[in-house]
């Protein structure tokens, strides 16, 4: 009878010690992945706030052509504007993410058609200032390109791990929502580096 | 939506191994010519100098030639091949990466987070364009590795190399003094243990566990290239001739 009782107590102390660390491994492997994530869209946001560093000098080159097209320069600094008040610090809700990227491809059109009417103007394009500009241009979407994919692969990472079975419900309990993704807005976008001129 | 996200993950899943160009191993030389376009003496030769910019200035530079992209997106390819590389310190992220697809006429110096600020993306492009174009152009593809030895030389030479451990603009020193004094205790605890036993810290990639492992090999083959751990994140400059 004591002995039973002993050994009912065992294999609660068993079970509880194990379910434990089934618990405690999934969070953590949840959290690493989670930190992963937020650390690949910190990166993200840096490549974009770049670019948009990049774009006062750009208009300021831009202006000092002999009558440059001003529509498409206002473009550029109302798309730039936009993408400023897009800003979270932190992962953003599938709905953010939908605004950022918008707020963000406007300015990517803005950007390309500003550089396809830079092509009616030969002297422009020849200045070395210009040229360096759209080295760091191509650049910076180049490196947009990257944080972007990587980002969506460290989601993937996380989604993944978050839907087995048993971390769904420790990442249900503990509120760990899903990740969302870049969306590729034109097909290949996602790796397509931008075209060059 | 859904069919958005599947179309997405399964767009990712494709550019692993994909139909066209595959990410080659590891290089065990400074340059590697696959494209046969760069005669062996003056093969020997570059590869002497871009082992000589390691030795002076400690940023680890390779080459290879590729004889076409066969249809690849050029810089999707080459940050696949630099993320599986690991060319440059780790930690310094200071190396980089020059490639060129003959049949294409395109080629790209992928640089290290850690070199953006000495090579900036301009800075990448003149060499390209200044250095290296002209002689591609002429079909003298030893020159223009030579010309591209040069340039990154001077852009090398004059510049102290970094001692401390820096990453783009983020981690603090405390951690890994922190880790330091945590490995003095920890010897000073265990006096018996091994003294080539070290603690490893800060080592947490943000794409963690992606990648190959690029540090091992070639150790055997003497005086050849050996990657040193560093991450690139798309910095650098396309060109074509």
């Amino acid at each position: 009878m004591k002995r039973n009782l002993l050994g009912c107590g065992l294999v609660v102390i068993v079970a509880v010690v194990v379910v434990g660390g089934v618990v405690m491994a999934s969070y953590n492997r949840l959290v690493a992945l989670d930190e992963a994530v937020k650390s690949a869209w910190g990166q993200v946001e840096n490549v974009y706030q770049r670019r948009a560093d990049l774009i006062p000098n750009l208009v300021e080159t831009v202006k000092g052509a002999r009558d440059f097209e001003k529509s498409t320069l206002t473009a550029v600094v109302e798309a730039r504007a936009k993408v400023a008040q897009v800003n979270f610090g932190t992962v953003p809700t599938p709905e953010q993410l939908q605004k950022f990227q918008s707020a963000q491809d406007g300015l990517s059109s803005a950007l390309s058609r500003l550089l396809v009417v830079v092509e009616r103007y030969p002297e422009l394009k020849a200045t070395q200032n210009f040229l360096d500009l759209q080295a760091q241009l191509e650049g910076t979407e180049n490196r947009i390109a990257v944080e972007r994919r990587r980002f969506n692969e460290s989601a993937q990472a996380f989604n993944t791990a978050r839907r087995r079975f048993p971390t769904v419900f420790i990442a249900n309990l503990f509120g760990f929502a899903e990740k969302p993704y870049f969306k590729a807005t034109t097909p290949g976008a996602e790796t397509a580096p931008p075209v060059k001129f | 939506m859904r069919i958005a996200v599947v179309a997405l993950l399964a767009s990712l899943g494709a550019l692993t191994p994909s139909a066209g160009l595959e990410v080659p191993r590891v290089p065990t030389r400074y340059l590697t010519d696959l494209a046969g376009v760069i005669s062996p003496g003056q093969s020997d030769a570059i590869e002497q100098r871009l082992q000589a910019i390691e030795s002076s200035s400690g940023h680890q530079v390779i080459a290879v030639l590729f004889p076409g992209l066969d249809g690849e997106p050029m810089e999707d390819f080459t940050i696949r091949c630099a993320e599986s590389w690991k060319v440059g310190r780790k930690g310094l992220d200071d190396g980089a990466i020059f490639f060129a697809f003959i049949r294409d006429r395109r080629m790209r110096l992928e640089v290290g987070y850690g070199l953006e600020s000495r090579v900036p993306d301009a800075v990448a492009r003149r060499i390209l364009d200044d250095a290296v174009k002209p002689a591609f152009a002429a079909g003298e593809y030893g020159n223009g590795m030579e010309a591209l030895a040069d340039a990154l030389q001077r852009v090398f030479a004059g510049e102290s190399v970094p001692a401390s451990r820096q990453r783009r603009g983020g981690a603090s020193p405390v951690l890994p003094v922190a880790f330091v004094i945590g490995a003095l205790l920890v010897r000073l605890l265990l006096a018996g243990a091994s003294p080539y036993r070290r603690l490893r810290g800060g080592g947490f990639g943000w794409f963690g566990g992606f990648g190959g492992l690029g540090g091992y090999g070639g150790g055997w083959s003497g005086g050849g290239f050996s990657a040193g751990g560093g991450s690139f994140g798309g910095g650098g400059a396309s060109g074509s001739w």
